[in-house]
């Protein structure tokens, strides 16, 4: 039998495709293999960190124990419960909190791949995309191994993300998974960061996505309501518990209750001290030790100021404590002297002294203004300058987050031997010995399996750092040139769920730029999500651009 | 607390020994493995408050909680703690660590002879001995701590991070015509550059700038933010009335 040439054309574009299927399917395997003998040796890293990772880690110990997050001190309510949660969940199911995070990291790129398949992306740029987010540069970083939310978090965005991607792409595949998949991450997400809550403007431009992209109305309903429903839910349910718990349902304790209100009230009392980043001024602070009689052991419990502090330090505030501090110390203050036993009695602690406050200003003991009633005051004209500088510095570290890449993983870790066992025990790490730790062995020369690849990973993170940053904003003017230059070609999912991200992105940077101008500057580690999540859609919106000019051009229209 | 309470003890009991006590076997030694090339440093060993500050340099602090106080060239202070170069014969370097104590009704001072033998740095060692009193009475379990902690500070890849900073700032110095004095001077000024806030003890930052001199910065930003949208938009409006002919 002898094929006809139309058949021999079509059998050899099968075979071309088979190939390059199998080649793109390789170059997958090949760098997922790559990341493991890159990272393999790097150990979960066990920081002292008392409103970090000791915290969440404390907290799932006691939940796991049945006490739910331990006795309450100033602390234990001082970041929103998700973290311990997730961590408490994987030790119950036995998977260790490294290998969750990894697993969840590497899983919502396959994923993220398998939605930009479906929008129609090519192998090339997938593999390309796939690339630049398995060797990223902060994942190979000491803050990606300690047990922050961080990491964790990246993972949970990229899901919601790739979830929206699948939505928003048209298909006959039933869209249930990814609005369950959506949910989950965007309900957990709100337990994890108190930023967090700015998913909601993810699902706002999300929604106004899928209403221009036509997509199908129970289709449009379900991928906002489900969301919104989990997270109303997911949230109710953690205030329960806390309140059955602890006897209020207060999630955060620096943002809700007494607490803010207190600081806000304290930050309205007028004491010549006009600085951004000092919300209780020194002088301020004294003048409430007279005004307000049970505020006086707190504030003679405060740490002095000084040049030697870290506010002066790392911030240049030497003369007070900046609020990157100051209300931790109060809160450390007020439990020290005995005055918030537990959350009910913080609560009605803090009130009293807010309303002391109030009784000294209305009387005139104290001069006072309103200053927003939050933690965060409100915006003011005059910190204009300084709000661009964070917004440059915000936005300098979302193009190129300093990873501190780890080059040698360390060997011994500078925690008193009982939180380094329930570090141990609660994320099931291999690499804590507590015979070594507590020095009874004498110190290891070296960690045992040391890796051949791990002088790979700087000069690695080195060539792909300004490679990612030129790809992210290449892919965001690219984003802006197509929507501005080719309005007349249809918008596809992959311009979509660019723009989704990329409004996202801005408003995100531009909400902790503002915040920053208040509590100074954040490590680089609050944009791993967001730059992360980037090394994925710089691509499909720099695909997208390149496809659009082609349509236009093939149309006859203005390229 | 209990670290103090044990620097203390043996503190008071060095005040009680001679000084004429220093025979080895009294001597508390920790061998600390080492790269060879610090060879190419160990002149920094004569200037201690020279080494805390390349180590603050790095990242490497001796102390976590207090601020290295440079006394003068050869001496160093942390909290309490004094560390003095006293003097060197060949490759053994003397010290003297001392320790002043508050009593409420004045100062008492404690000191501690201490010693850094490099002869065995070619071979990947140095040994730290320090002669406190009753050296046999103390107890192994807080001398491995001690030797643990040391292990720990001075671990391959702080070393090899010192090693790098070294020999960068010793080539910038032979490149000037200088040599050990300017590496001594260059670490000082890093040091001093590296926390101007702190070093210049200027306005605390964040104080407030009065709004009528940021008129021009509000403008550009007005500009940007409101006109480079609208000129975006214009773009496209303008496009989307073009078709082809």
């Amino acid at each position: 039998m002898i094929d006809s040439p139309g058949s021999s054309a079509a059998s050899s574009a099968a075979a071309g495709e088979r190939v390059a299927a199998i080649a793109y399917l390789g170059a997958i395997v090949c760098l997922v293999l790559a990341r493991a003998a890159l990272t393999h040796d790097l150990p979960l890293i066990i920081t002292y960190a008392p409103h970090d990772d000791s915290l969440y880690v404390m907290r799932a110990f006691h939940l796991l124990q049945g006490e739910a997050f331990g006795p309450y001190d100033s602390r234990t309510l001082a970041k929103l419960p998700g973290m311990s949660f997730w961590l408490a969940g994987a030790r119950t199911l036995g998977l260790p909190h490294q290998l969750g995070v990894e697993a969840l990291y590497l899983l919502a790129g396959l994923y993220m791949l398998s939605g930009l398949a479906r929008a129609g992306a090519g192998r090339l740029l997938r593999a390309s995309a796939f690339a630049l987010y398995v060797l990223n540069p902060v994942t190979m970083g000491a803050d990606w191994l300690r047990v922050l939310r961080e990491p964790l978090g990246t993972g949970l965005f990229v899901v919601q993300l790739a979830a929206m991607l699948h939505l928003l792409a048209p298909s006959r595949a039933r869209p249930w998974p990814h609005v369950a998949l959506l949910a989950i991450g965007f309900a957990f997400s709100l337990l994890l960061r108190e930023d967090d809550r700015l998913l909601w403007g993810l699902l706002a431009a999300f929604a106004l996505a899928l209403l221009r992209a036509g997509t199908a109305w129970p289709v449009v309903l379900a991928a906002l309501l489900a969301p919104a429903g989990g997270a109303l839910l997911a949230e109710q349910a953690a205030r329960a518990y806390v309140q059955t718990h602890y006897g209020l349902p207060i999630l955060h304790d620096m943002s809700e209750g007494e607490f803010p209100r207190m600081m806000a009230a304290i930050r309205g009392i007028e004491s010549g001290t006009d600085n951004r980043l000092v919300m209780a001024p020194q002088k301020t602070l004294q003048q409430l030790r007279a005004e307000v009689p049970q505020f006086a052991p707190v504030v003679d419990a405060l740490p002095p100021v000084g040049r030697n502090t870290l506010s002066c330090r790392l911030q240049g505030v030497c003369s007070e404590w900046s609020n990157g501090w100051m209300p931790f110390w109060i809160k450390d203050a007020a439990a020290g002297v005995g005055s918030t036993p537990d959350l009910k009695a913080a609560q009605s602690y803090f009130g009293g002294v807010r309303e002391g406050i109030e009784r000294a200003c209305g009387s005139g003991a104290l001069e006072c203004a309103h200053r927003g009633g939050g933690l965060i005051p409100p915006f003011e004209l005059r910190w204009t300058r300084a709000l661009v500088a964070a917004l440059a510095a915000i936005a300098g570290m979302a193009l190129a987050p300093d990873p501190y890449t780890v080059t040698e993983p360390p060997l011994l870790y500078n925690v008193p031997p009982r939180l380094g066992r329930a570090f141990h025990s609660v994320t099931m790490t291999d690499s804590y010995d507590s015979q070594v730790q507590a020095g009874a062995t004498g110190a290891p020369e070296a960690r045992a399996g040391a890796n051949p690849f791990a002088a790979w990973r700087a000069p690695l993170a080195a060539l792909l750092q300004p490679l990612a940053a030129l790809v992210i904003v290449a892919g965001f003017a690219a984003l802006l040139w197509r929507w501005a230059l080719h309005p007349d070609v249809p918008e596809s999912p992959l311009f979509w769920i660019a723009a989704v991200f990329f409004a996202f992105a801005l408003l995100r940077l531009a909400a902790l730029a503002h915040v920053s101008v208040f509590l100074g500057p954040f490590d680089s580690r609050i944009v791993f999500s967001v730059y992360s999540a980037a090394l994925l859609l710089a691509p499909a919106a720099l695909a997208d651009a390149w496809r659009a000019r082609r349509a236009a051009r093939a149309a006859g229209l203005p390229a | 607390m209990m670290r103090r309470l044990r620097a203390a003890v043996l503190a008071l009991a060095a005040a009680c020994t001679p000084a004429a006590a220093q025979q080895a076997e009294d001597a508390v030694s920790f061998r600390i493995p080492v790269l060879p090339e610090i060879a190419r440093h160990l002149d920094l060993l004569e200037a201690p408050a020279h080494l805390g500050l390349a180590l603050e340099n790095n990242g490497l602090s001796p102390s976590l909680s207090s601020r290295l106080r440079v006394l003068s060239r050869e001496s160093a202070q942390i909290r309490a703690g004094i560390l003095t170069y006293k003097e060197r014969r060949g490759p053994l370097y003397r010290y003297e660590a001392g320790l002043n104590l508050s009593l409420g009704v004045g100062e008492a001072s404690f000191t501690v002879p201490v010693e850094v033998d490099a002869s065995a740095v070619a071979a990947g060692a140095v040994t730290v001995r320090i002669y406190p009193p009753l050296a046999r009475l103390l107890p192994q379990e807080f001398i491995d701590r001690v030797d643990f902690k040391i292990r720990s500070l001075a671990n391959v890849a702080a070393q090899r991070k010192m090693l790098a900073y070294l020999d960068r700032l010793a080539g910038e110095q032979r490149a000037k015509g200088r040599d050990r004095e300017g590496l001594l001077e260059a670490i000082a000024f890093e040091a001093y550059n590296r926390a101007p806030a702190a070093a210049a003890a200027g306005p605390d930052a964040g104080r407030a700038e009065p709004l009528s001199d940021q008129v021009m910065l509000l403008l550009t930003l007005a500009i940007w933010l409101a006109g480079f949208p609208i000129l975006l938009l214009v773009v496209r409006m303008r496009r989307k009335g073009q078709r082809p002919a």
